[in-house]
């Protein structure tokens, strides 16, 4: 039997860090942007042995601080891109009132580090969740379009064929022809 | 202290190419980019499925693969790569000078991720591999699905 699956939260990371830090009986606090902090300083002698026990799980700590800044910024920006509410106010000043900061300043930091534009980001992990919803095949174009709050199903598939290079319908083929079993 | 699902590094590329003047014009044009990069190239087919045949042969972030190679051709190459479980999740991007729609929707729907139709000139060329390689790394870093990441340019 095949199935799909996607893991598009950051949960089971954060249960698979809390096991292994209960091990060496740390205690901590977890902040709702993905990150943890810890009631206490870790002793350097414990971080590598807390980094070899996450290794294997592929997660590791982030020591830098932009790089911290950038990946609380993918998270939000997940967050918002796999929530049902839209927030009220433009992404600019959300992001910039969530993490104290200036958007130009967290616009910098990010293309600098990642190559992208946070409007880039938000547009391809939005495609993303469209090409799984399609593949999941349960609703629409047009309520994957509305679910997404593109402004319209032509918005949508214009963005669709922008960012991929290829259209909704093209897509649609080449899912089934892999599904079929032809690759 | 962050959680991230992958690793910062340079990135590893890889090519398959037969004509060596469209081999040099590619290595120069990624050398134009400001990306890190480690570059290995192979002159047709049989000499890329000779190195991938070895199990614990070092796998690339990007496979760019050309269409048309004699002997063995990309298609061929591709069909075989993806038939190994270990190279499923691999980036290939399919490098050619043809612009047909069959071309484009018969490598997609065969396990190809990208399709490049092979600019005319060097700047078109610099830009098109940095567009592809910096979706790649998105990809890669935000690990996003593999087996849905489509692009053609």
């Amino acid at each position: 039997m095949k199935f799909h699956f996607s893991c598009s939260s950051l949960l089971p990371a954060i249960t698979v860090l809390e096991d292994q830090l209960a091990k060496f009986d740390i205690s901590f606090r977890r902040h709702d942007d993905g990150y943890l902090e810890t009631n206490q300083d870790i002793p350097e002698a414990y971080r590598s042995r807390i980094q070899d026990s996450l290794e294997k799980y592929s997660i590791r700590i982030i020591d830098d601080e932009r790089e911290c800044l950038v990946q609380r910024i993918k998270n939000i920006l997940f967050e918002i891109v796999y929530s049902k509410k839209q927030p009220q106010t433009t992404l600019s000043s959300y992001l910039a009132d969530r993490l104290g900061y200036s958007y130009g300043f967290l616009s910098g930091i990010f293309a600098a580090q990642t190559f992208c534009s946070i409007e880039q980001y938000v547009i391809m992990i939005k495609t993303e969740r469209a090409k799984r919803l399609i593949i999941e095949d349960e609703i629409s174009l047009k309520e994957i379009s509305d679910l997404l709050a593109y402004s319209s199903l032509g918005h949508f598939s214009k963005q669709f064929k922008k960012c991929t290079g290829i259209t909704l319908s093209e897509f649609r083929k080449i899912i089934i022809r892999r599904k079929n079993g032809d690759n | 202290m962050m959680v991230e699902k992958y690793e910062r590094d340079t990135m590893n590329i890889m090519l398959a190419d037969d004509d060596a003047d469209d081999r040099m014009f590619f290595e120069e044009a990624l050398s134009s980019t400001p990306i890190k990069f480690n570059l290995t190239l192979f002159k047709d087919g049989f000499e890329l499925m000779d190195y991938f045949s070895n199990p614990e042969s070092e796998l690339p972030h990007i496979l760019f693969l050309d269409l048309n190679m004699p002997g063995k051709s990309g298609i061929q190459c591709l069909e075989e790569l993806r038939a190994i479980p270990r190279l499923r999740e691999m980036s290939v991007a399919i490098y050619s000078t043809s612009s047909a729609d069959r071309d484009i929707e018969d490598t997609l729907s065969k396990g190809a991720n990208i399709y490049i139709q092979k600019p005319s000139n060097f700047e078109k060329l610099r830009k098109v591999i940095s567009h592809v390689l910096k979706t790649n790394w998105q990809f890669h870093m935000s690990g996003l699905n593999k087996e849905t990441f489509f692009l053609n340019i």
